[in-house]
């Protein structure tokens, strides 16, 4: 079994510093000493499930936000049946679709939405997606890597923990933060983002989407 | 008093399975044979759950552990305040590896994340 050094701070960290001007938790303190859920997970590694509406338009056309790659994949809903309790194979495997689709690699995004519904989903997810390494997604996190000017922004919507999870219109929701990215109209804009990726997941980890978006002629 | 475990073993590339399925998702090979394992093993995960769905908040705070039996199978385990062994598992700081046996009334779990039990069987 491969145990993660992750502390606590860490997991706190995921979503505190870098969504602080969408937080209402801005007290770290306040969050350490959260309600237990599931343990080590506290209330504020558990995002809230919320009303939320989301719609987008599709058009045909060559200019504008572009969909490069469309990809889904399944993998084991049993806890029981995971391989390594730190993975998630459906996510590793929706992404490498798409990356083929689309003909490009992790190194190729320049901003990320992805689904973290519980602070350890980031973690896991950032990996699977191929940003970084196996086992050393908690240290990204602490090193800041993915923030504004990291090595991959991540969520810059606040994602599902600070934004808040309404399953059905969470998945769109994500494609808006990115579809904005691109047109360089997001609140909290990365400079110059031309490809932009959206990762959803659904049932218990078992069922990952990821859409891969390019601005052109923007 | 321990207890053995109905698993379902597939026929075509021998993975085994503690939930029923009707294809292997190993080899997606169809046929299945039913076979006994001691219900003894090791810990290998475990988790406390404080907040639980509808469903299951009566039964809250249990700790849900998995457990590796012998021929290379996990299965996961509810107990609870109703399970004497929940004491002794919550006065230890962590009890990965510990030796566990699977008694009669134990709560299996035939599904997914700790939180989210769908399915619970109880050992008769």
């Amino acid at each position: 079994m491969i145990l993660t050094p992750l502390k606590r701070p860490f997991v706190l960290s995921i979503f505190v510093p870098d969504t602080r001007k969408i937080s209402q938790y801005e007290d770290s303190l306040e969050t350490t000493e959260a309600d237990m859920i599931t343990e080590p997970l506290g209330l504020f590694d558990c995002s809230p499930t919320t009303d939320g509406a989301a719609a987008i338009v599709l058009s045909k056309g060559e200019n504008g936000v572009i969909i490069r790659a469309s990809a889904q994949a399944s993998g084991t809903t049993q806890m029981q049946e995971a391989k390594d309790l730190l993975s998630l194979p459906a996510i590793k495997e929706s992404a490498n679709q798409a990356y083929q689709k689309a003909g490009l690699g992790s190194e190729d995004i320049d901003v990320v939405e992805l689904h973290d519904c519980f602070s350890m989903t980031e973690i896991i997810a950032i990996e699977e997606l191929g940003f970084f390494d196996k086992g050393t997604g908690w240290e990204a996190l602490e090193k800041g890597l993915t923030k504004h000017d990291g090595k991959i922004p991540v969520n810059t919507s606040g994602g599902l923990l600070s934004k808040g999870h309404p399953m059905g219109a969470t998945g769109l929701a994500q494609i808006h933060q990115i579809v904005s990215q691109l047109c360089g109209t997001s609140c909290n804009q990365v400079d110059g983002a031309k490809i932009g990726m959206a990762q959803n997941l659904g049932g218990t980890g078992a069922y990952s989407t990821v859409h891969i978006f390019e601005g052109v002629n923007l | 008093m321990m207890i053995d475990i109905e698993i379902y073993e597939c026929a075509q590339c021998n993975q085994k399975y503690v939930q029923r399925k009707w294809i292997c998702p190993n080899c997606h090979h169809i046929t299945f044979h039913q076979k006994k394992v001691k219900g003894e093993g090791k810990v290998f995960s475990f988790t406390k759950i404080h907040v639980s769905s509808k469903g299951f908040a009566h039964l809250t705070p249990y700790i849900i552990v998995l457990i590796d039996l012998s021929e290379r199978i996990q299965i996961c385990i509810l107990y609870n305040n109703h399970t004497p062994l929940i004491k002794k598992l919550c006065s230890l700081p962590n009890f990965f590896s510990k030796s566990i046996k699977i008694k009669k009334g134990s709560i299996v779990c035939i599904s997914t994340i700790p939180s989210n039990i769908h399915l619970l069987k109880t050992f008769q």
